[in-house]
């Protein structure tokens, strides 16, 4: 066996994959060429280092969960069985609350509503249009103005139709200062 | 930790990494945690060996075990998970860039305290610390190729077939490179004589006979 085959085999042998065959060649070469003899003796060496150098280190815990890796997997959490069934029965609770709600609410609204009226097709459903002087923002103004000034103005002023409603002179007397001063 | 939990822990510990798996498979969360707690801390020494940065370290293991995760529908339980998980672990340490600014600890600071723990008078642990810090730099001088084997077999007590799996060559090949890796480190170690290391050709053995006197200096005393 030559030496540098020799030699590979040593790191083998100490690396305890050596079966007893190899180790057999391998003292017999050492026993007879100093050379191998030393590198045997200079790789038992370096392999005591190397283990004591990294002794220490085989002692190194690392205190992690799995939950590191749910966390970084975006994996939900195991839920327990107990906390699963209350979670269960809650998510029922409020199912059963809102049906309860819901039918209270529609089964209230049916019995409040006011039953619809009997309409005659002969009456305009719009009843009120007819009757119903629809003024603009400058009617209301105008009767705020005939309600400030009513006290100092003439008859002839309230009477003018710009400034009072427009029935106001069909409904009632023509108003004197006094009485319109009454009014406040 | 309840009776209840000790007992389930105690049973999913008792179960094998294939068993596991396949439970995993079913998404029992349970069982891919046994798993995780089984192999946590080899992952985390072997990514602090490679990295020297603890909580770089830490993000491999978690690395490793997402990614676990998101492969376990296409695992082969059938053989070993170490090797996997590992070569996994392997391959982020060696992607892994070190951050801007980062002042990276070295290997010693990071197991100071474990050292300091032993009891062992001040010399020899002074000698010890030594010995620890010359042997480190000399595996940091290795190429990636050979400083993993160092570390698989000698940290994590891998055999060479199980590295064989884990960097996915042939074991001849891990092989050569233990033995190219040893040759290196005693190269290095050489320029140490303080440290019981003489240097190379320095004193030719006796054929016939293996002198064991350095190893026992590396060793001490019998403990």
């Amino acid at each position: 066996m030559a030496c540098r085959q020799t030699q590979e085999r040593i790191a083998v042998l100490l690396a305890g994959a050596a079966d007893r065959r190899e180790r057999l060649e391998i003292e017999s070469h050492t026993s007879a060429c100093a050379r191998c003899a030393t590198a045997y003796r200079d790789y038992i060496a370096t392999s005591v280092a190397l283990d004591r150098a990294y002794a220490p280190l085989r002692h190194a815990t690392v205190a992690l969960s799995p939950a590191r890796v749910r966390l970084a997997m975006r994996v939900p959490e195991p839920v327990p069985a107990p906390v699963r069934f209350s979670r269960v029965v809650a998510r029922v609770n409020e199912f059963a609350l809102a049906a309860a709600v819901t039918a209270f609410a529609f089964v209230g609204a049916g019995s409040v509503a006011p039953k619809p009226a009997i309409t005659d097709e002969a009456v305009p459903t719009d009843v009120l249009t007819p009757n119903m002087h629809v003024g603009t923002m400058g009617d209301d103004q105008s009767f705020i103005r005939w309600f400030r000034i009513g006290r100092y103005a003439t008859p002839s002023d309230l009477l003018d139709p710009a400034v009072s409603p427009r029935s106001l002179a069909d409904e009632t007397p023509p108003a004197t200062p006094e009485r319109a001063g009454l009014l406040r | 930790m309840t009776g209840r939990a000790a007992k389930k822990a105690a049973e999913i510990d008792a179960r094998t990494d294939r068993e596991l798996v396949y439970a995993a498979r079913e998404h029992d969360m349970l069982a891919f945690d046994a798993l995780f707690y089984r192999y946590k801390d080899g992952i985390f020494r072997l990514g602090l060996a490679i990295t020297k940065d603890p909580s770089a370290a830490e993000e491999i293991v978690v690395d490793t075990f997402a990614r676990a995760h998101r492969a376990l529908a296409r695992l082969e339980p059938e053989g070993s998970l170490r090797p996997w998980l590992y070569r996994v672990a392997v391959n982020l340490s060696y992607n892994r860039r070190p951050r801007k600014g980062l002042v990276i600890s070295t290997l010693e600071d990071a197991t100071e305290e474990i050292v300091q723990g032993e009891e062992r008078s001040p010399s020899r642990l002074a000698e010890l610390a030594e010995l620890r810090r010359v042997v480190l730099a000399a595996i940091d001088t290795l190429g990636p190729k050979h400083k993993v084997v160092v570390v698989l077999h000698y940290l994590n007590g891998l055999n060479l077939a199980e590295i064989a799996q884990v960097v996915d060559c042939p074991i001849g090949t891990v092989k050569s490179r233990l033995h190219y890796a040893l040759r290196r480190l005693r190269a290095h170690l050489a320029a140490h004589p303080e440290l019981g290391f003489e240097p190379l050709g320095a004193s030719m053995a006796t054929p016939g006979r293996i002198p064991l006197t350095a190893v026992e200096r590396v060793r001490g005393p019998q403990e």
